[in-house]
């Protein structure tokens, strides 16, 4: 997917966080997951889940697959907390937002069309 | 690049990284290229190793040994040889060519003060004004070469790139010009009519040794150097150029893209 507006740092930190919250999951799922909707380097990934879980808002175990130990990230208590600060972040934010955006949007409509 | 490359490859950048660092993002690729159904062509999808190991260490405040974090920095994965280290390479030969002239330099107006032979060589009656220009025509490029500024990576030459093409083109061929007729036919052939006459190696080792301490040897060296690097710099000075333009064009156009939506 291809999107004019990037997504990185702290929302794309919520992003990943709000997926491994809902289930835990492994490296290569995850990295599909977001770039199926977000357009991001795959590569931009890593980084993130490191910096997660160095944070202590992720946790990693290991379980067997297909003869080989594929790792999965769980989200901690710290984890599903700052995901809640996030998404009342982002939530602010887009409303800051919007009233920027939207302030005239009617006005414009009928001017384009 | 195949995913058994790309592994290599991020090692090597990957390297000064402390242990637990290196081995966990080495293992993360690893898994991602083993989940992958077509891992060639998940590794399409993937930054280089240089670039991943440099978000790496600038996202998570990874420690990283300085050379290493230069190395990383200044690298240009898009282009086929790192540019800066081919300039600071270019730099150095520069400065060891310009030391080397400016050395010849002094001990030919010492020569030509106590012999007072300041426009002619008084064996072979050779004009000496082409020494001179030629000469100072080296101690001006090299000097140009040396105000190369690095911007972001790449090479920008100064606004007077192309008075630096030529002015190393035109020293070049006059060099080629000049070894040919006063060079060979004077200071080599001195010394390979000397090598008959002398009974032994040690004689042989002090006329060299002396020839050297007069700059002929010196001169030698220098200007052969100098025929092979002057036209390779040229030779990089135009890529180096070429390769800027091409990606500012790119550049533009995707600019114009983004413009167009």
């Amino acid at each position: 997917m291809s999107a004019i507006y990037s997504v990185s740092g702290k929302l794309l930190d919520a992003c990943v966080l709000a997926i491994v919250c809902e289930n835990d999951t492994y490296g290569y799922d995850l990295t599909q997951k977001i770039s199926d909707t977000i357009d991001t380097s795959e590569s931009a990934l890593y980084p993130v889940l490191r910096r997660l879980s160095k944070d202590g808002y992720l946790t990693t175990y290991s379980q067997e697959y297909e003869g080989r130990n594929r790792k999965y990230y769980s989200a901690t208590l710290e984890g599903k907390t700052q995901l809640k600060f996030l998404q009342d972040q982002w939530e602010l934010y887009q409303s800051n937002i919007r009233s920027i955006l939207y302030k005239k949007k009617q006005e414009i409509k009928e001017e384009v069309s | 690049m195949n995913t058994k490359q790309f592994m290599k490859e991020l090692k090597k950048s990957l390297k000064g990284f402390p242990e637990e660092e290196s081995n966990n993002c080495l293992e993360f690729y690893k898994e991602y290229f083993a989940e992958a159904e077509n891992p060639e062509e998940a590794l399409t999808r993937l930054d280089s190793p240089r670039k991943i190991a440099l978000n790496l260490m600038n996202e998570n405040n990874v420690t990283v040994p300085i050379k290493q974090k230069e190395k990383l920095e200044n690298s240009l994965d898009s282009l086929p040889f790192d540019l800066k280290q081919k300039e600071s390479l270019q730099k150095q030969f520069s400065l060891v060519l310009l030391f080397a002239i400016l050395y010849e330099l002094v001990i030919a107006f010492c020569h030509s003060f106590v012999s007072s032979d300041f426009l002619m060589y008084v064996d072979t009656g050779a004009p000496k004004l082409p020494f001179y220009i030629t000469t100072l025509a080296f101690v001006i490029s090299f000097l140009m070469i040396l105000s190369v500024k690095v911007k972001k990576g790449e090479i920008a030459i100064l606004k007077n790139k192309y008075v630096v093409c030529l002015v190393l083109l035109m020293t070049s061929v006059w060099l080629l010009w000049h070894q040919q007729q006063i060079h060979f036919h004077g200071y080599w052939q001195w010394i390979w009519v000397q090598m008959p006459h002398g009974t032994n190696v040690q004689e042989f080792v002090q006329l060299l040794l002396i020839s050297v301490v007069d700059g002929y040897v010196t001169e030698s060296i220098y200007k052969i150097l100098g025929c092979i690097v002057l036209p390779f710099n040229i030779i990089l000075n135009v890529i180096s150029s070429v390769k800027s333009r091409i990606k500012e064009d790119n550049h533009d156009e995707s600019t114009t893209i983004f413009e167009g939506t």
